[in-house]
Protein backbone atom coordinates (compact mmCIF):
# COMPACT_ATOMS: atom_id res chain seq x y z
CA UNK A 1 0.00 0.00 0.00
CA UNK A 2 1.22 3.39 -1.04
CA UNK A 3 0.92 6.76 0.63
CA UNK A 4 -1.10 8.05 -1.44
CA UNK A 5 -3.68 5.46 -1.17
CA UNK A 6 -3.31 6.01 2.55
CA UNK A 7 -4.14 9.51 2.45
CA UNK A 8 -6.79 8.61 -0.07
CA UNK A 9 -8.05 6.44 2.51
CA UNK A 10 -7.86 9.00 5.74
CA UNK A 11 -9.47 11.62 3.70
CA UNK A 12 -12.37 9.65 3.27
CA UNK A 13 -12.59 8.07 7.05
CA UNK A 14 -16.17 7.63 7.86
CA UNK A 15 -18.34 10.22 9.73
CA UNK A 16 -20.32 8.88 12.20
CA UNK A 17 -23.85 10.83 12.06
CA UNK A 18 -25.05 12.55 15.59
CA UNK A 19 -28.07 12.16 16.86
CA UNK A 20 -31.41 13.83 15.51
CA UNK A 21 -32.09 15.18 18.84
CA UNK A 22 -28.81 16.76 19.38
CA UNK A 23 -29.01 19.60 16.90
CA UNK A 24 -32.42 20.74 18.33
CA UNK A 25 -30.92 20.70 22.58
CA UNK A 26 -27.46 22.73 20.94
CA UNK A 27 -29.92 25.95 19.94
CA UNK A 28 -31.76 25.21 22.59
CA UNK A 29 -28.68 25.76 24.41
CA UNK A 30 -27.82 28.94 22.66
CA UNK A 31 -27.10 31.94 25.19
CA UNK A 32 -25.76 34.61 23.33
CA UNK A 33 -23.78 37.45 25.23
CA UNK A 34 -24.59 41.21 24.34
CA UNK A 35 -21.58 42.78 22.02
CA UNK A 36 -18.83 44.63 23.49
CA UNK A 37 -19.29 47.62 20.90
CA UNK A 38 -23.35 48.34 22.97
CA UNK A 39 -21.43 48.43 25.96
CA UNK A 40 -18.89 50.56 25.55
CA UNK A 41 -19.24 54.31 27.37
CA UNK A 42 -20.01 57.12 25.00
CA UNK A 43 -17.24 59.47 25.26
CA UNK A 44 -19.16 62.31 24.69
CA UNK A 45 -19.44 64.65 27.31
CA UNK A 46 -17.18 62.70 29.57
CA UNK A 47 -13.56 63.08 30.63
CA UNK A 48 -13.32 66.31 29.29
CA UNK A 49 -8.99 66.72 30.51
CA UNK A 50 -8.56 63.61 28.53
CA UNK A 51 -10.34 65.00 25.49
CA UNK A 52 -8.80 67.77 25.08
CA UNK A 53 -5.33 66.74 26.50
CA UNK A 54 -3.83 66.77 23.23
CA UNK A 55 -4.49 70.32 22.01
CA UNK A 56 -3.36 71.56 25.81
CA UNK A 57 -0.06 69.74 25.33
CA UNK A 58 0.96 70.84 22.39
CA UNK A 59 -0.02 74.68 23.53
CA UNK A 60 1.83 73.25 26.29
CA UNK A 61 4.71 72.38 24.41
CA UNK A 62 4.26 75.94 22.10
CA UNK A 63 4.79 77.96 25.77
CA UNK A 64 7.10 76.35 26.27
CA UNK A 65 9.03 77.19 23.08
CA UNK A 66 7.79 80.81 23.56
CA UNK A 67 9.64 81.37 26.94
CA UNK A 68 12.48 79.87 25.95
CA UNK A 69 12.69 81.34 23.19
CA UNK A 70 12.59 85.18 25.27
CA UNK A 71 14.96 83.36 27.37
CA UNK A 72 17.07 83.07 25.03
CA UNK A 73 16.57 86.41 23.18
CA UNK A 74 17.56 87.75 26.95
CA UNK A 75 20.89 85.90 27.35
CA UNK A 76 22.19 87.08 24.00
CA UNK A 77 21.44 90.93 25.01
CA UNK A 78 23.49 90.51 28.08
CA UNK A 79 26.28 88.69 26.20
CA UNK A 80 26.45 91.61 23.01
CA UNK A 81 26.47 94.18 26.37
CA UNK A 82 29.35 92.25 28.28
CA UNK A 83 31.04 91.75 24.39
CA UNK A 84 30.94 95.50 24.05
CA UNK A 85 32.11 96.29 27.46
CA UNK A 86 35.32 93.88 27.59
CA UNK A 87 36.13 96.03 23.98
CA UNK A 88 36.40 99.05 25.91
CA UNK A 89 38.41 97.82 28.27
CA UNK A 90 40.67 95.71 25.42
CA UNK A 91 41.66 99.04 24.16
CA UNK A 92 43.77 100.34 27.78
CA UNK A 93 44.84 96.27 27.74
CA UNK A 94 48.78 97.85 26.71
CA UNK A 95 48.69 100.47 29.48
CA UNK A 96 47.38 98.20 32.17
CA UNK A 97 49.96 95.42 31.39
CA UNK A 98 52.98 98.35 32.04
CA UNK A 99 50.93 99.16 35.07
CA UNK A 100 51.10 95.41 36.19
CA UNK A 101 54.56 94.96 34.90
CA UNK A 102 55.64 97.52 37.87
CA UNK A 103 53.28 96.74 40.06
CA UNK A 104 54.80 93.15 40.32
CA UNK A 105 58.70 94.73 40.01
CA UNK A 106 57.52 96.66 42.92
CA UNK A 107 56.18 93.54 44.46
CA UNK A 108 59.41 91.21 44.12
CA UNK A 109 61.29 93.97 45.45
CA UNK A 110 59.53 94.92 48.29
CA UNK A 111 59.65 90.65 48.92
CA UNK A 112 63.51 91.53 48.27
CA UNK A 113 63.68 93.43 51.32
CA UNK A 114 62.07 91.39 53.19
CA UNK A 115 64.23 88.62 52.90
CA UNK A 116 67.17 90.68 53.05
CA UNK A 117 65.82 92.30 56.34
CA UNK A 118 65.01 88.64 57.67
CA UNK A 119 68.86 87.77 56.69
CA UNK A 120 69.95 90.92 58.62
CA UNK A 121 68.04 89.73 61.69
CA UNK A 122 68.97 86.32 61.90
CA UNK A 123 72.45 87.37 61.50
CA UNK A 124 72.06 89.74 64.28
CA UNK A 125 71.16 86.84 66.57
CA UNK A 126 73.99 84.65 65.26
CA UNK A 127 76.34 87.34 66.22
CA UNK A 128 74.43 87.06 69.39
CA UNK A 129 74.63 83.25 70.00
CA UNK A 130 78.21 83.29 68.76
CA UNK A 131 79.53 85.61 71.53
CA UNK A 132 77.26 83.54 74.20
CA UNK A 133 79.31 80.41 73.24
CA UNK A 134 82.82 82.68 73.47
CA UNK A 135 81.92 83.42 76.79
CA UNK A 136 80.84 79.78 77.94
CA UNK A 137 83.64 78.81 75.91
CA UNK A 138 85.93 80.96 78.18
CA UNK A 139 84.38 79.26 81.04
CA UNK A 140 84.60 76.06 80.15
CA UNK A 141 88.41 76.21 79.76
CA UNK A 142 88.67 78.26 82.99
CA UNK A 143 86.79 75.48 84.68
CA UNK A 144 88.77 73.23 83.38
CA UNK A 145 91.87 74.54 84.15
CA UNK A 146 90.46 74.88 87.67
CA UNK A 147 89.56 70.94 87.39
CA UNK A 148 93.30 70.29 86.44
CA UNK A 149 94.75 72.08 89.19
CA UNK A 150 92.00 70.66 92.19
CA UNK A 151 92.72 67.32 90.81
CA UNK A 152 96.57 68.14 91.05
CA UNK A 153 96.84 69.82 93.95
CA UNK A 154 96.55 66.87 96.44
CA UNK A 155 99.35 65.13 95.42
CA UNK A 156 101.24 68.22 94.21
CA UNK A 157 101.11 69.89 98.47
CA UNK A 158 101.33 66.28 100.22
CA UNK A 159 101.55 63.34 98.24
CA UNK A 160 102.11 60.62 101.56
CA UNK A 161 98.78 61.82 102.73
CA UNK A 162 97.16 58.12 101.68
CA UNK A 163 94.85 56.90 99.09
CA UNK A 164 92.43 58.96 97.23
CA UNK A 165 88.42 59.14 98.08
CA UNK A 166 87.86 56.13 95.49
CA UNK A 167 90.79 53.97 96.87
CA UNK A 168 88.99 54.53 100.25
CA UNK A 169 85.95 53.94 99.25
CA UNK A 170 86.93 50.72 97.89
CA UNK A 171 88.95 49.87 100.78
CA UNK A 172 85.74 50.57 102.50
CA UNK A 173 83.41 48.21 100.30
CA UNK A 174 85.69 45.27 100.35
CA UNK A 175 85.49 45.65 104.28
CA UNK A 176 82.21 44.94 104.47
CA UNK A 177 82.56 42.06 101.90
CA UNK A 178 84.43 40.98 104.04
CA UNK A 179 82.09 41.09 107.26
CA UNK A 180 79.36 39.93 105.29
CA UNK A 181 81.54 36.76 103.98
CA UNK A 182 82.22 36.04 107.71
CA UNK A 183 78.43 36.71 108.66
CA UNK A 184 77.41 34.02 105.74
CA UNK A 185 80.30 31.79 107.16
CA UNK A 186 78.80 31.72 110.89
CA UNK A 187 75.42 30.98 109.54
CA UNK A 188 76.68 27.74 107.68
CA UNK A 189 78.65 27.09 110.23
CA UNK A 190 75.90 27.29 112.50
CA UNK A 191 73.80 24.88 109.97
CA UNK A 192 76.52 22.19 109.79
CA UNK A 193 76.34 22.07 113.94
CA UNK A 194 72.66 21.85 113.67
CA UNK A 195 72.64 18.79 111.40
CA UNK A 196 75.70 17.00 112.89
CA UNK A 197 74.92 16.61 116.68
CA UNK A 198 76.08 19.90 118.00
CA UNK A 199 79.71 19.62 116.73
CA UNK A 200 81.43 22.31 114.89
CA UNK A 201 82.86 21.05 111.24
CA UNK A 202 86.76 19.79 111.15
CA UNK A 203 87.37 22.54 108.38
CA UNK A 204 85.88 25.28 106.09
CA UNK A 205 85.93 23.14 103.11
CA UNK A 206 83.74 20.27 105.09
CA UNK A 207 80.65 23.16 104.65
CA UNK A 208 80.43 22.94 101.25
CA UNK A 209 76.72 21.86 100.81
CA UNK A 210 76.01 24.70 103.73
CA UNK A 211 78.23 27.14 101.70
CA UNK A 212 76.84 28.78 98.61
CA UNK A 213 79.95 29.37 97.09
CA UNK A 214 83.62 29.35 97.97
CA UNK A 215 83.28 32.98 97.77
CA UNK A 216 82.48 33.62 100.80
CA UNK A 217 85.64 32.09 101.85
CA UNK A 218 87.75 34.57 100.38
CA UNK A 219 88.17 37.91 101.36
CA UNK A 220 88.00 40.63 98.56
CA UNK A 221 91.24 42.44 99.91
CA UNK A 222 92.94 39.34 99.92
CA UNK A 223 94.45 39.91 96.08
CA UNK A 224 96.90 36.62 96.60
CA UNK A 225 93.84 34.40 96.78
CA UNK A 226 91.59 35.91 94.00
CA UNK A 227 92.57 33.28 91.67
CA UNK A 228 90.85 31.14 94.32
CA UNK A 229 87.67 32.63 93.61
CA UNK A 230 87.00 29.88 90.07
CA UNK A 231 88.11 26.72 92.20
CA UNK A 232 85.28 24.30 92.97
CA UNK A 233 84.48 22.84 95.83
CA UNK A 234 85.96 19.45 95.45
CA UNK A 235 89.35 21.31 94.56
CA UNK A 236 88.98 23.33 98.19
CA UNK A 237 91.09 23.31 101.02
CA UNK A 238 91.23 25.70 103.91
CA UNK A 239 94.52 27.08 102.84
CA UNK A 240 93.14 28.40 99.64
CA UNK A 241 90.57 30.18 102.22
CA UNK A 242 91.71 34.28 103.69
CA UNK A 243 90.03 33.12 106.70
CA UNK A 244 91.60 31.33 109.81
CA UNK A 245 89.20 28.82 111.09
CA UNK A 246 89.38 28.36 115.33
CA UNK A 247 86.46 26.11 115.81
CA UNK A 248 87.00 22.91 117.27
CA UNK A 249 84.99 20.02 116.16
CA UNK A 250 84.07 18.57 119.44
CA UNK A 251 82.22 22.29 120.72
CA UNK A 252 79.34 22.76 119.44
CA UNK A 253 77.41 24.10 122.03
CA UNK A 254 76.88 28.19 122.90
CA UNK A 255 78.43 28.09 125.69
CA UNK A 256 81.44 30.44 124.97
CA UNK A 257 78.99 33.17 122.85
CA UNK A 258 82.43 35.81 122.68
CA UNK A 259 84.65 32.82 122.03
CA UNK A 260 86.59 33.33 118.03
CA UNK A 261 85.75 30.91 115.27
CA UNK A 262 87.26 32.81 112.50
CA UNK A 263 89.30 35.59 111.61
CA UNK A 264 90.13 38.47 108.89
CA UNK A 265 94.16 38.62 109.12
CA UNK A 266 93.37 41.85 107.06
CA UNK A 267 90.74 43.82 108.15
CA UNK A 268 90.72 42.27 112.03
CA UNK A 269 87.02 41.53 111.30
CA UNK A 270 86.40 38.68 113.51
CA UNK A 271 83.43 35.96 114.09
CA UNK A 272 82.19 35.08 117.16
CA UNK A 273 80.88 32.04 118.48
CA UNK A 274 77.36 33.42 118.62
CA UNK A 275 77.14 34.29 115.32
CA UNK A 276 78.16 37.82 114.82
CA UNK A 277 81.26 40.03 113.66
CA UNK A 278 83.19 42.51 115.24
CA UNK A 279 85.72 45.13 113.04
CA UNK A 280 88.51 45.38 116.02
CA UNK A 281 91.17 47.90 115.82
CA UNK A 282 94.40 45.93 116.97
CA UNK A 283 96.09 48.52 118.57
CA UNK A 284 93.20 48.65 120.93
CA UNK A 285 92.28 45.13 121.18
CA UNK A 286 94.51 42.05 121.48
CA UNK A 287 93.60 37.83 121.16
CA UNK A 288 93.80 36.41 124.43
CA UNK A 289 94.04 32.24 124.75
CA UNK A 290 91.91 30.65 127.66
CA UNK A 291 91.47 27.18 128.11
CA UNK A 292 92.38 26.76 124.42
CA UNK A 293 89.77 29.14 123.51
CA UNK A 294 90.94 32.34 121.72
CA UNK A 295 89.13 35.41 122.98
CA UNK A 296 89.65 39.20 122.22
CA UNK A 297 91.00 41.77 125.37
CA UNK A 298 91.62 45.28 125.50
CA UNK A 299 94.99 46.39 125.65
CA UNK A 300 94.84 49.02 127.91
CA UNK A 301 91.06 49.26 130.06
CA UNK A 302 89.71 46.82 131.60
CA UNK A 303 86.16 47.36 130.67
CA UNK A 304 85.75 49.74 127.25
CA UNK A 305 82.82 50.55 125.11
CA UNK A 306 83.79 48.81 121.46
CA UNK A 307 81.92 50.69 118.67
CA UNK A 308 79.99 47.89 116.98
CA UNK A 309 80.63 47.50 113.11
CA UNK A 310 77.10 47.54 111.28
CA UNK A 311 76.58 43.86 110.43
CA UNK A 312 73.50 42.04 110.77
CA UNK A 313 73.04 40.10 114.19
CA UNK A 314 75.11 42.62 116.28
CA UNK A 315 73.09 45.60 115.63
CA UNK A 316 71.76 46.69 119.14
CA UNK A 317 75.21 45.15 120.93
CA UNK A 318 77.91 46.27 122.83
CA UNK A 319 80.85 44.51 123.71
CA UNK A 320 81.46 44.95 127.77
CA UNK A 321 84.92 43.51 128.96
CA UNK A 322 84.20 41.97 132.31
CA UNK A 323 86.99 41.60 135.11
CA UNK A 324 88.08 38.35 134.27
CA UNK A 325 89.40 39.70 130.87
CA UNK A 326 86.86 38.34 128.40
CA UNK A 327 84.52 40.31 125.97
CA UNK A 328 80.61 39.58 125.72
CA UNK A 329 78.01 40.40 124.22
CA UNK A 330 75.07 41.88 125.46
CA UNK A 331 72.28 43.77 124.11
CA UNK A 332 72.08 47.60 124.15
CA UNK A 333 68.61 47.86 126.14
CA UNK A 334 68.45 44.96 127.37
CA UNK A 335 65.11 42.76 129.03
CA UNK A 336 64.69 43.66 132.73
CA UNK A 337 63.33 40.44 133.18
CA UNK A 338 66.22 38.77 132.69
CA UNK B 1 -18.96 27.74 3.40
CA UNK B 2 -16.05 29.92 5.33
CA UNK B 3 -17.27 33.30 4.61
CA UNK B 4 -20.84 32.57 5.45
CA UNK B 5 -19.28 31.26 8.83
CA UNK B 6 -17.76 34.20 9.47
CA UNK B 7 -20.82 36.55 8.36
CA UNK B 8 -22.96 34.33 10.69
CA UNK B 9 -20.33 34.51 13.30
CA UNK B 10 -20.35 38.53 13.17
CA UNK B 11 -23.69 38.59 13.49
CA UNK B 12 -23.96 36.06 16.64
CA UNK B 13 -21.34 38.40 18.25
CA UNK B 14 -24.27 41.31 17.69
CA UNK B 15 -26.73 39.30 19.52
CA UNK B 16 -28.42 37.41 16.84
CA UNK B 17 -29.95 34.36 18.09
CA UNK B 18 -30.57 32.80 14.60
CA UNK B 19 -27.49 33.23 13.24
CA UNK B 20 -25.82 31.31 16.37
CA UNK B 21 -29.16 28.74 15.30
CA UNK B 22 -27.28 28.35 12.09
CA UNK B 23 -23.89 28.07 12.90
CA UNK B 24 -25.25 25.53 15.38
CA UNK B 25 -26.51 23.42 12.09
CA UNK B 26 -23.68 24.17 9.83
CA UNK B 27 -20.82 22.56 12.40
CA UNK B 28 -22.93 20.40 14.82
CA UNK B 29 -22.23 17.24 12.56
CA UNK B 30 -18.35 18.07 12.12
CA UNK B 31 -17.73 18.50 15.89
CA UNK B 32 -19.53 15.54 16.86
CA UNK B 33 -18.03 12.80 14.59
CA UNK B 34 -14.52 14.10 15.61
CA UNK B 35 -15.78 14.02 19.26
CA UNK B 36 -17.01 10.57 18.77
CA UNK B 37 -13.92 9.03 16.72
CA UNK B 38 -11.82 10.49 19.45
CA UNK B 39 -14.27 9.65 22.68
CA UNK B 40 -15.24 6.50 21.16
CA UNK B 41 -19.18 6.39 22.34
CA UNK B 42 -22.08 8.51 21.53
CA UNK B 43 -23.04 9.59 24.72
CA UNK B 44 -20.05 11.33 25.87
CA UNK B 45 -19.29 13.02 22.17
CA UNK B 46 -23.04 14.47 22.73
CA UNK B 47 -22.04 15.76 25.77
CA UNK B 48 -18.30 16.82 24.85
CA UNK B 49 -20.41 18.41 21.90
CA UNK B 50 -22.62 20.43 23.63
CA UNK B 51 -19.94 21.84 26.48
CA UNK B 52 -18.10 23.02 23.07
CA UNK B 53 -20.84 25.13 22.09
CA UNK B 54 -21.39 26.50 25.35
CA UNK B 55 -18.00 27.33 25.73
CA UNK B 56 -18.57 28.81 22.44
CA UNK B 57 -21.26 31.26 23.36
CA UNK B 58 -20.12 32.06 26.50
CA UNK B 59 -16.11 33.05 24.11
CA UNK B 60 -17.84 34.61 21.20
CA UNK B 61 -17.45 37.94 22.53
CA UNK B 62 -13.64 37.33 22.80
CA UNK B 63 -13.58 36.10 19.32
CA UNK B 64 -11.39 38.29 17.17
CA UNK B 65 -10.91 36.53 14.07
CA UNK B 66 -7.85 35.94 13.68
CA UNK B 67 -8.28 32.27 12.19
CA UNK B 68 -11.71 31.22 10.81
CA UNK B 69 -14.31 29.99 13.01
CA UNK B 70 -14.35 26.57 11.88
CA UNK B 71 -10.63 27.03 13.47
CA UNK B 72 -11.53 28.64 16.57
CA UNK B 73 -14.56 26.03 17.33
CA UNK B 74 -12.24 22.98 16.71
CA UNK B 75 -10.24 24.38 19.18
CA UNK B 76 -12.83 24.62 21.81
CA UNK B 77 -13.56 21.28 20.61
CA UNK B 78 -10.13 19.89 21.23
CA UNK B 79 -9.52 21.27 24.59
CA UNK B 80 -12.62 19.78 25.89
CA UNK B 81 -11.62 16.66 24.92
CA UNK B 82 -8.38 17.09 26.66
CA UNK B 83 -9.91 18.00 29.69
CA UNK B 84 -12.33 15.12 29.29
CA UNK B 85 -9.75 12.61 28.60
CA UNK B 86 -7.44 14.17 31.72
CA UNK B 87 -10.66 13.56 34.22
CA UNK B 88 -11.86 10.63 32.30
CA UNK B 89 -8.23 8.94 31.88
CA UNK B 90 -9.72 7.04 29.39
CA UNK B 91 -8.40 4.14 26.55
CA UNK B 92 -9.72 5.89 24.01
CA UNK B 93 -8.74 3.56 21.32
CA UNK B 94 -11.53 2.30 19.46
CA UNK B 95 -12.98 -1.35 18.98
CA UNK B 96 -12.74 -2.99 16.04
CA UNK B 97 -16.18 -3.53 15.62
CA UNK B 98 -17.13 0.40 15.54
CA UNK B 99 -15.02 1.02 12.96
CA UNK B 100 -16.00 -2.02 10.61
CA UNK B 101 -19.42 -0.39 11.23
CA UNK B 102 -18.62 2.92 10.47
CA UNK B 103 -17.09 1.41 7.33
CA UNK B 104 -20.03 -0.87 6.03
CA UNK B 105 -22.59 2.42 6.79
CA UNK B 106 -19.80 4.95 5.31
CA UNK B 107 -21.91 6.80 2.13
CA UNK B 108 -18.39 6.68 0.85
CA UNK B 109 -18.47 4.10 -1.62
CA UNK B 110 -15.28 1.63 -1.09
CA UNK B 111 -13.79 -0.09 -4.89
CA UNK B 112 -14.03 -3.75 -2.86
CA UNK B 113 -14.72 -5.46 -0.15
CA UNK B 114 -10.39 -5.53 0.27
CA UNK B 115 -10.39 -2.26 0.08
CA UNK B 116 -13.13 -1.39 2.99
CA UNK B 117 -11.24 -4.17 5.02
CA UNK B 118 -7.53 -2.16 4.15
CA UNK B 119 -9.39 0.90 5.61
CA UNK B 120 -10.88 -0.66 8.37
CA UNK B 121 -7.62 -1.82 9.46
CA UNK B 122 -6.24 2.05 8.66
CA UNK B 123 -8.38 3.28 10.88
CA UNK B 124 -7.58 0.98 13.52
CA UNK B 125 -3.70 1.57 12.72
CA UNK B 126 -4.51 5.61 13.81
CA UNK B 127 -5.77 4.67 17.16
CA UNK B 128 -2.95 3.42 17.99
CA UNK B 129 -0.80 6.19 17.11
CA UNK B 130 0.46 8.83 20.24
CA UNK B 131 -1.71 11.24 20.70
CA UNK B 132 -0.44 13.94 18.94
CA UNK B 133 0.46 12.51 15.96
CA UNK B 134 -3.61 10.66 16.36
CA UNK B 135 -4.80 14.53 16.99
CA UNK B 136 -2.93 15.75 13.87
CA UNK B 137 -4.05 12.79 11.35
CA UNK B 138 -8.16 13.71 13.01
CA UNK B 139 -8.07 16.79 12.56
CA UNK B 140 -6.11 17.41 8.83
CA UNK B 141 -7.70 14.27 7.33
CA UNK B 142 -10.74 13.11 9.32
CA UNK B 143 -11.85 17.16 9.93
CA UNK B 144 -10.45 18.10 6.57
CA UNK B 145 -8.66 21.20 7.92
CA UNK B 146 -5.80 22.72 6.32
CA UNK B 147 -2.33 22.32 7.43
CA UNK B 148 -2.21 25.81 8.69
CA UNK B 149 -5.66 25.40 10.27
CA UNK B 150 -4.69 22.12 12.21
CA UNK B 151 -1.47 23.84 13.92
CA UNK B 152 -3.78 26.46 15.16
CA UNK B 153 -6.49 24.28 16.64
CA UNK B 154 -3.35 22.11 18.40
CA UNK B 155 -1.30 25.29 19.16
CA UNK B 156 2.01 24.54 17.18
CA UNK B 157 3.92 25.12 14.41
CA UNK B 158 2.61 24.23 10.73
CA UNK B 159 5.77 22.27 10.42
CA UNK B 160 5.43 20.22 13.41
CA UNK B 161 2.30 19.15 12.27
CA UNK B 162 3.56 18.45 9.07
CA UNK B 163 6.59 16.28 10.57
CA UNK B 164 3.58 14.76 12.86
CA UNK B 165 2.06 13.59 10.13
CA UNK B 166 4.87 12.15 8.38
CA UNK B 167 5.23 10.31 10.78
CA UNK B 168 2.20 8.76 11.21
CA UNK B 169 2.24 8.29 7.66
CA UNK B 170 5.49 6.01 7.64
CA UNK B 171 4.03 4.26 10.58
CA UNK B 172 0.88 3.27 8.96
CA UNK B 173 2.76 2.21 5.81
CA UNK B 174 5.12 0.27 7.59
CA UNK B 175 1.75 -1.47 9.62
CA UNK B 176 0.77 -1.83 5.84
CA UNK B 177 3.21 -3.53 4.36
CA UNK B 178 4.11 -6.18 7.62
CA UNK B 179 0.06 -6.70 7.36
CA UNK B 180 0.31 -7.53 3.30
CA UNK B 181 3.50 -10.16 3.83
CA UNK B 182 1.30 -11.76 6.48
CA UNK B 183 -1.26 -12.06 4.64
CA UNK B 184 1.16 -13.25 1.63
CA UNK B 185 2.48 -16.26 3.45
CA UNK B 186 -0.74 -17.61 4.29
CA UNK B 187 -1.57 -17.86 0.90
Amino acid sequence: MNEATIESLLFRAPSPAAPPELLQRLQAAITLQPAKSEMRIPRTGQRPFRRWFPTLAFGLVLVSCAVMFGVQLNWSAKLKQQNESLRVVAAGLPQLREQHAAWEKAVAQQQELEGLRRDNQELHQLQTEVARLTSLSAEVTRLREQNRRLAAAPVASNPSTGPSFFDQAQQQAERIQCVNNLKQLGLAMRIWEGDNHDKYPTSLAAMSNECSTVKILICPSDKSRQSNLSVSWADFNNDMSSYQYLAQPDDGDIAHPDRIMAICPIHHNYLLEDGSVQSIDPAKYHEVQKDGRLYLEPINSDSIQVPTPPTQGAQNQTIFMKSNGVMFLTPTNPDPNQ
Amino acid sequence: MSDYAEILSERAQRGDFSAASELVSLFYQRIFAYLRRLSGNDQDAEDLTQKTFAKTWQSLASYQRRSSFSTWLHGIAYHAYLDWRRQRKVNDAQSDEWWEARAAESPTPYEHAAERELAHQLYRWVDELDEEKKQAVHLHYYQNLPLNETAEVLGVATSTVKYRLREALDFLRSRAAKSESLIERKI
